[in-house]
């Protein structure tokens, strides 16, 4: 029995060898429209994968929070909420990461976006690969925490000032609102445009303050280009031990520099939980 | 539900936040010598997330890797030959995948690489988080590669034509698997080409004999960038139907620019079979029917 009984492509656009572009809202930390990806989706998914990119070569640098959302124009309802990603003049960013969602055959799919920046170019490409459901059945709801959409941020943490040192834990949520057994990280890096080279190592903890349980650790993310600015870390997810509903979640980082503005980055974590079996 | 009991991370170098890398041997397109990641693992797995990334500021190369088991020379690959390229003058992560292989507990995992380059350096290392098995398990027959070529460390070439936008011809990676999967790791390659061109691509994974293709994984997205001349999330994974042993496979793009060597891209695609998770009652040895049965009525 497979995972999946076919893999459908979802928001493509094979005019332009590319994925469905979301231009800027042109007001800053402000959703803009909904942009359609798919009009009815042919058959049920258990899940997808998440692919991201940078659509156009331009400067500047820009964060972003987007939405995944279902249903009618005007009626959309947002699946997956605020997805950090932060994207420069260079458009190798992008990212793969499985996000098991279900979503029903027949249902129309659309995106939007805010960004810091006031622009309406058309910079964030998105594309999901649908897997259609067969023996396997994904979660119902994604829940979002860490998200800042004031400032299109996410969670800031700090490795502080010793090189390869963890810092301080920094609380993503102080309770969770349901169980999870699935996590993806998505990352920003605070829309700095001169970020310094660098590699980061971070944890993801459960438990009060000052007695986090690490349950995710050493996990890599990098800085990719002095002279430009270009975050690396691109969402990433996997399956995780079960996090009971209540449970406060923190994330701490070490990193190869110090340097007050560089070394920081922010996260935001998407939480499902999956049954186990169909 | 649970479907994991833990993780370990191996792998990750906390004295230089870095992931751990294999050196590059001195013969080009010659794999150096295994580095390991990890003496002996702490949990049994079903799966790793596995993480490649970039260990200092690279030439660019193309790299085919390998991820093996054992002991210090009795190793033996579980990952065979994957394909990733590094660009000039900058890191990045060059791709996050889930690979759903089981690792008994007390495994010694190592890596190593070949690259086109002739220089013994560390350009990429490694990150696996390992996820502990709760009640069932993932493939254990093996990962199979199809379309790399040690000679040149790249794999097989797919050209998407003289016109934008356009799927090109297919390209065969392989006239017949040797396994069933359900499971495909895509690797992309830049063909040690290190003045490209910005652009995009779109790939289909096909299954069929030639002119009668089938696409299994429909516009795999790809994307070069002239300033670090290479792509990014250079292995995806995907779970699919199964596609049975015996079964050719294809591979095609279109892209968004004409040059005849900067359309190019080197694909490499590697094959499991992860079993469907089972159900979670039932006694231990019972068919699978039998103990998805006894959970329902549960």
């Amino acid at each position: 029995m497979p995972w999946a009984a076919s893999c459908v492509a979802i928001g493509f656009d094979t005019a332009a060898s590319d994925m469905t572009g979301l231009p800027g809202p042109g007001s800053a930390h402000t959703k803009g429209s909904y942009v359609q990806m798919e009009a009815s989706l042919s058959v049920d998914i258990w899940g997808f994968y998440l692919h991201v990119g940078y659509q156009t070569s331009t400067t500047g640098t820009a964060d972003y929070l987007f939405d995944l959302a279902t249903g009618a124009a005007a009626s959309e309802v947002v699946q997956v909420a605020n997805v950090l990603w932060t994207g420069n003049n260079r458009r190798i960013s992008q990212g793969q990461a499985l996000i098991p969602l279900e979503i029903a055959s027949g249902t129309r799919i659309a995106t939007r976006t805010q960004t810091n920046s006031t622009s309406t170019v058309e910079l964030l490409g998105i594309g999901l690969t649908g897997l259609e459901k067969d023996e396997v059945s994904g979660a119902t709801a994604c829940v979002t925490y860490g998200e800042n959409t004031g400032t299109t941020r996410g969670t800031e943490i700090d490795p502080g000032a010793v090189a390869n040192t963890k810092g301080a834990y920094v609380q993503v949520t102080g309770s969770t609102s349901a169980d999870f057994n699935f996590v993806m990280v998505s990352w920003g890096q605070l829309d700095n445009a001169v970020i310094t080279t660098l590699y980061m190592l971070f944890d993801l903890a459960t438990g009060a303050a000052a007695s986090e349980v690490v349950l995710w650790a050493n996990q890599p993310a990098i800085s990719g280009e002095t002279a430009v600015g270009q975050y690396c870390g691109f969402p990433r997810s996997t399956w995780t031990p079960d996090v009971a509903s209540g449970t406060r979640l923190a994330m701490r980082a070490q990193c190869t520099i110090t340097d007050a503005t560089d070394r920081l980055v922010n996260a935001v974590l998407h939480c499902l939980d999956v049954p186990e079996a169909a | 539900m649970t479907w994991v009991t833990s993780f370990e991370t191996v792998g990750a170098d906390t004295t230089t936040s870095k992931t751990t890398g294999p050196a590059s041997s001195s013969t080009a397109n010659t794999k150096g010598s295994y580095t390991e990641l990890v003496a002996a693992t702490g949990i049994a797995a079903w799966a790793f997330l596995l993480t490649v990334a970039y260990t200092t500021t690279a030439t660019g190369d193309d790299h085919l890797y390998d991820l093996a088991t054992g002991a210090a020379a009795s190793e033996v690959d579980i990952l065979s030959n994957l394909e990733v390229s590094t660009g000039t003058n900058f890191i990045n992560v060059l791709a996050s995948t889930l690979v759903p292989m089981e690792i008994a507990s007390g495994t010694r995992i190592s890596a190593r690489i070949q690259n086109t380059s002739t220089s013994v350096v560390v350009n990429i290392g490694f990150n696996l988080t390992l996820l502990e098995e709760a009640t069932y398990g993932g493939d254990t027959g093996g990962v199979t590669t199809y379309g790399a070529s040690t000679a040149d460390s790249g794999g097989v070439s797919v050209d998407p034509g003289g016109t934008a936008h356009t799927k090109g011809a297919y390209s065969q990676v392989t006239a017949t698997t040797s396994a069933d999967h359900s499971m495909f790791i895509v690797c992309f390659g830049s063909q040690d080409n290190q003045t490209m061109t910005s652009c995009n691509w779109l790939g289909d994974m096909a299954t069929g004999a030639a002119a009668s293709e089938v696409v299994l994984i429909p516009n795999i997205f790809q994307a070069a960038t002239t300033a670090w001349d290479e792509t990014a999330a250079q292995n995806q994974s995907y779970f699919t139907p199964t596609v049975s042993s015996g079964t050719r496979l294809a591979f095609r793009t279109q892209c968004s620019i004409t040059d005849a060597t900067d359309r190019l891209l080197d694909v490499v695609i590697a094959g499991l079979d992860p079993p469907v998770p089972a159900a979670p009652a039932g006694p231990v040895g019972h068919p699978w029917f039998y103990r998805r049965q006894m959970w329902e009525a549960a």
